[in-house]
């Protein structure tokens, strides 16, 4: 009998022994500690979903079908094991026909470090296949399932396919809907890709760009620079770069071609003279930033005098703010240079700020923005919500720096209290609130790709399939998505409310390039600004994305235009999208108390007076413009009356600017007696 | 008999005579490069500085002008290129280091054309440019000059904004077509720069060290040590450590070497130029040049400072598919691929000896 039952036993033994050799064989296991005797059986698992690639011959199979959501975890790392080398992949779908879900080489600490630890979660009535290889070692070990309770991920993003692909990205409205497009490039043409409402499919337009001198091989940008309703880009090579020009109707482009050498890195449509036309500024990698003037019919000019920037390369990423809250867009520069040493300008990074009458100045050593690391790219927020723009600086070598705004021209580097990990190399650095709780968080290509603004000048870092792109409303639902590659990068949505603000200038540029959009809720004050050109290398939505958190209402939004109008919206509806144009909700009387403002008389006739009491300050800009905000009387020299004459009667707003830049509005009325 | 040719020898010695002697009443022998006024350079074309003689487009060097070769070749596109150096009497280049380009005196003079074989429709030779590189008191100086289609002449390139020239040829029996990057003025400083002390950036030739002309040179009738040859021209000066002293790359064609020197010599003439302390990316830690014999700041193992697709390592030993250096030698996308400028198509000889040398790597790196 014994030895009936021994031999029965040990035939059962060698059945269990082969069951675990394939994956139709695979052994159903539950939580729990599990041997592994040998990897030894002969289907080698493909694909592979670990480090370090081929080289298996051999697989251990077991699979596992969860009654209810988990967070599971399978390790080998253990004491038991010590001197083993394990390798674990960890598939759904079916034997033959199976997709990666998790895996991992050498998450483990113990020993040499080369045991492995797999976490993940786990769909209830799912069936997961776990196989073991021998990629590095046959030998066997004890593993254990660890079945945790389910943990919502703080934050998610579902990976689709487009037809299309570009890895230098424009996520833009390019057909004047204000939602959000793709454009993808090759050889002699471009693709957009049109989102519509209710989630209809993406449809899709190929525009031939015949003899194209410049390809955005390094990055593109986008602003309707002649003013005819549809975007239009610039593509920035490694020799030229290229303005594509959209037709009135938005139906076809042409190639506005240069002949300057120019190694493109970062690029912007910007109004360098704030004359309300977008001028085009391009970092050169190698010499002296180039300049395009926009002539205000339709064409921009290369001309470096508009904006003269230092006579030197290592221009890499030139970023649009206004740090120093005048209603001036000023730009920061970050700049490299490999083989320059310290104290090089090449490699110094720069702070040029906006006189307010087309000049600049270079301020970044007065206001201790001046890093002279290997600079890339910056991401400028206002990260702490405290109404002023903080720089990230993203640096090769050296350290990063997190610029905190002062509030009165300087800055000081918080970067070791911030959380953010030392590491540094990301070339790339892109900010968005992606989860919609009021703080915005920012995105880049180190080890840990997202980092979550905890809201209290510290971050959290998250693990990404994805670490850069065009950031924009995919798919309408309020919540930031990333396209890059051929992929768009859905974020799951959570439960937090928003609110995105479109702008559509007509003193100021047509998109609202350097306006700045303020939101005011039970929570504070968050800022955006509206920019041609973010980040290195992408185009991301001219949108300006607010999260809300929990908060249900909104007080009001702002609009600060670079003309200098304000307008205003109160209680805006949440969760939708707001389109503002400007000088259709002006407000006004909105003065500095500390100042008094005479206007007098108000209704007139003839002339209007005005005064700042006090002589706290002088007058340096005056003009009148009609209730949409269009400038209808600008004097050439600013005293302190204006001859109203040839204005017909009606409502005006009387404009005012200081020498501390400071705006001062007033409704006037100009009457016509008969 | 023997009276009879030495009458022969005499006579035909004096007619030779009498014939110089004519001749210096004739017209000037032309300038040679002996005559060069450096504060005159750049020339506007070519052919005035006198480099070569007879049909310019054959390349025939004047006097002391000399060809010279690196032992592997900057991978320009499939470009052919024949170099030239020349200096003049009584200055001589001196020796600083294996791996460092000589020390040339002012006046020295590199010029390197660029040209294709079996250009279609014809099967024609075509040039497309001629570098010059000149040290000049204040430093070294680059000049380009751009060879009509007529191929009788080069002329100075003033417009200094790069070039794009269509070339459709047979290489080897395939047809290949290329838009050939003439570079811009601005271009040049990106590769021929050094800052070797840390203090300075100094504009550099990148060919001409020692470790790179350390092999035999055939100049016609003799064949000698490019170094040696350039010892008896008076170039170099003699005090250069002998040639078994310098440790050396090899020419990456050839077949009889190991794969490791192949590949660490095609790494150091394609990569090292930027790739190496002091230069253009010294900023991210992979120290390409060929005489860097720490095998971990070389790249294998080396956890690349930027991400691109799945590649762990810059060299990931025994796993070529997954190497940041064959990711990047395989694009043509400008943001990404190696070399960044100076390319346009992919070397598939080169990153075909790269994978092999990186395939045969014992898999270390975890």
């Amino acid at each position: 009998m014994k030895k009936i039952t021994l031999f029965l036993f040990l035939l059962l033994n060698a059945a269990f022994a082969k069951a675990q050799d394939s994956c139709s064989t695979s052994v159903g296991i539950a939580a729990g500690i599990h041997t592994v005797e040998a990897v030894d059986g002969t289907e080698i698992p493909t694909p592979i979903c670990a480090a370090n690639g081929t080289g298996a011959t051999h697989g251990k199979w077991f699979k596992y079908t969860p009654s209810q959501q988990y967070s599971v975890i399978i390790s080998t790392d253990y004491e038991i094991n010590t001197d083993k080398d394990t390798r674990v992949h960890i598939y759904t779908g079916t034997c033959g026909n199976l997709t990666c879900w998790a895996g991992d080489d050498d998450n483990g600490i113990i020993g040499n470090g080369y045991l492995s630890i797999a976490q993940f979660d786990v769909m209830a009535g799912t069936t997961y296949y776990i196989a073991f290889d021998d990629r590095w070692n046959a030998s066997g070990f004890e593993f254990q399932l660890i079945e945790n309770p389910y943990v919502a991920p703080v934050i998610a993003f579902i990976p689709t396919t487009i037809p299309t692909s570009s890895s230098i990205c424009a996520v833009v409205d390019m057909n004047g809907d204000f939602l959000d497009d793709i454009v993808t490039t090759g050889t002699n043409q471009m693709t957009v890709l049109y989102q519509h409402l209710d989630n209809s499919p993406f449809t899709q337009s190929a525009y031939p760009l015949p003899d194209l001198t410049a390809a955005p091989s390094w990055s593109i940008a986008a602003g309707d620079y002649d003013k005819n309703g549809y975007n239009d880009l610039v593509f920035g090579s490694g020799n030229r770069l290229a303005v594509i020009k959209a037709n009135p109707t938005g139906t076809g482009y042409t190639e506005i071609a240069y002949p300057q050498n120019i190694f493109t890195q970062r690029t912007n449509f910007i109004d360098v003279d704030n004359d309300g036309n977008l001028d085009l500024f391009a970092c050169h990698d190698v010499a002296q930033s180039h300049v395009y003037r926009n002539t205000g019919s339709g064409d921009l000019l290369f001309d470096i005098a508009m904006f003269p920037t230092l006579a030197v390369g290592g221009n890499y990423a030139s970023i649009w703010t206004d740090y120093n809250n005048d209603g001036h867009a000023d730009m920061y520069m970050a700049k490299c240079r490999g083989g320059a040493v310290e104290g090089d300008p090449q490699r110094i990074n720069l702070l040029y700020e906006n006189n307010g009458d087309g000049t600049y100045t270079e301020v970044g050593a007065d206001a201790g923005v001046n890093d002279g690391a290997q600079s890339w790219s910056t991401a400028i927020e206002d990260f702490d919500n405290d109404g002023d723009m903080d720089f990230i600086v993203s640096n090769i070598s050296d350290q990063n720096r997190f610029y905190k705004n002062n509030g009165d021209g300087t800055f000081t580097d918080i970067y070791s209290t911030t959380g953010i990990d030392a590491q540094v190399g990301s070339w790339e650095i892109q900010s968005g609130d992606f989860n919609n709780d009021g703080f915005v968080d920012f995105l880049w290509q180190n080890n840990k790709e997202l980092y979550l603004n905890n809201g209290d000048l510290t971050f959290t870092g998250y693990d990404l399939p994805f670490s850069e792109g065009g950031i924009g409303d995919l798919n309408n639902d309020g919540f930031l998505d990333v396209q890059f590659d051929n992929q768009v990068f859905l974020n799951v949505p959570n439960a937090n409310n928003w609110i995105k603000v479109g702008l559509q200038g007509t003193t100021s540029n047509i998109n609202g390039i350097g306006a700045r959009v303020e939101l005011f809720y039970a929570n504070g004050q968050q800022i955006r600004e509206i920019r041609s050109g973010n980040g290195f290398s992408h185009q991301s939505s001219f949108n300006a994305s607010f999260g809300i958190g929990t908060a249900t209402t909104i007080d009001k939004i702002v609009v600060k235009w670079p003309s200098g109008l304000v307008d205003e919206f109160l209680n805006p509806a949440v969760n939708t999208f707001l389109k503002v144009t400007e000088g259709t909700a002006l407000s006004v009387n909105q003065n500095d108390k500390t100042v008094d403002f005479n206007v007098y008389p108000n209704p007139a006739r003839d002339t209007i007076n005005f005064e700042l009491d006090n002589n706290k300050t002088t007058i340096t800009d005056a003009f009148i413009t009609d209730m949409n905000g269009k400038i209808v009387l600008n004097p050439t020299s600013v005293q302190n009356t204006i001859d109203i004459h040839s204005l017909s009667k009606g409502s005006y707003i009387l404009i005012l600017k200081d020498a501390n830049k400071k705006i001062f509005k007033h409704k006037i009325v100009r009457l016509v007696v008969g | 008999m023997k009276q009879k040719y030495l009458y022969l020898t005499l006579f035909i010695m004096v007619l030779c005579a009498c014939s110089r002697n004519k001749d210096e009443q004739y017209t000037p022998i032309p300038p040679t490069p002996f005559q060069i006024n450096l504060a005159d350079v750049p020339y506007a074309k070519l052919s005035d500085y006198h480099f070569f003689k007879g049909d310019l487009k054959t390349l025939t060097p004047t006097d002391t002008v000399l060809p010279y070769k690196p032992a592997s070749e900057l991978f320009a596109d499939y470009a052919h290129k024949k170099r030239f150096v020349w200096m003049p009497k009584n200055v001589k280049a001196t020796y600083d280091g294996d791996d460092n380009v000589l020390d040339f005196p002012v006046s020295t003079f590199f010029i390197k054309t660029f040209f294709y074989d079996n250009v279609l429709p014809s099967n024609t030779t075509k040039l497309i440019e001629t570098r010059v590189l000149v040290r000049k008191p204040d430093g070294w100086k680059f000049y380009d000059y751009i060879w009509n289609e007529d191929q009788t002449e080069a002329i100075l390139d003033t417009d200094g904004q790069g070039k794009n020239v269509p070339v459709t040829w047979m290489e080897n029996d395939i047809q290949k077509s290329v838009n050939y990057k003439i570079p811009a003025q601005t271009e040049c400083a990106t590769c021929h720069k050094l800052n070797p002390t840390g203090n300075k950036e100094l504009s550099i030739p990148i060919g001409p060290k020692p470790q790179n002309l350390n092999f035999d040179y055939s100049y016609g009738a003799t064949t000698m040590n490019q170094l040696e040859k350039w010892v008896a021209m008076g170039f170099l000066d003699s005090s250069t450590p002998d040639k078994t002293a310098i440790k050396s790359v090899v020419d990456w064609t050839d077949t009889s070497k190991s794969l490791e020197l192949r590949a660490r010599s095609y790494i150091d003439i394609n990569c090292a130029h930027c790739h190496r302390l002091g230069a253009h990316c010294d900023y991210v830690p992979q120290r390409f040049n060929f005489s860097n014999t720490n095998l971990g700041t070389f790249g294998i193992c080396l956890t690349p400072s930027a991400q691109l697709g799945n590649n762990p390592f810059i060299i990931n030993a025994g796993n070529a598919d997954q190497s940041m250096v064959v990711y990047r030698m395989s694009s043509t996308a400008e943001s990404e691929m190696m070399p960044i400028i100076g390319r346009r198509l992919v070397h598939q000889e080169g990153l075909q000896l790269i994978k092999d040398y990186i395939n045969s790597l014992p898999r270390t790196c975890r």
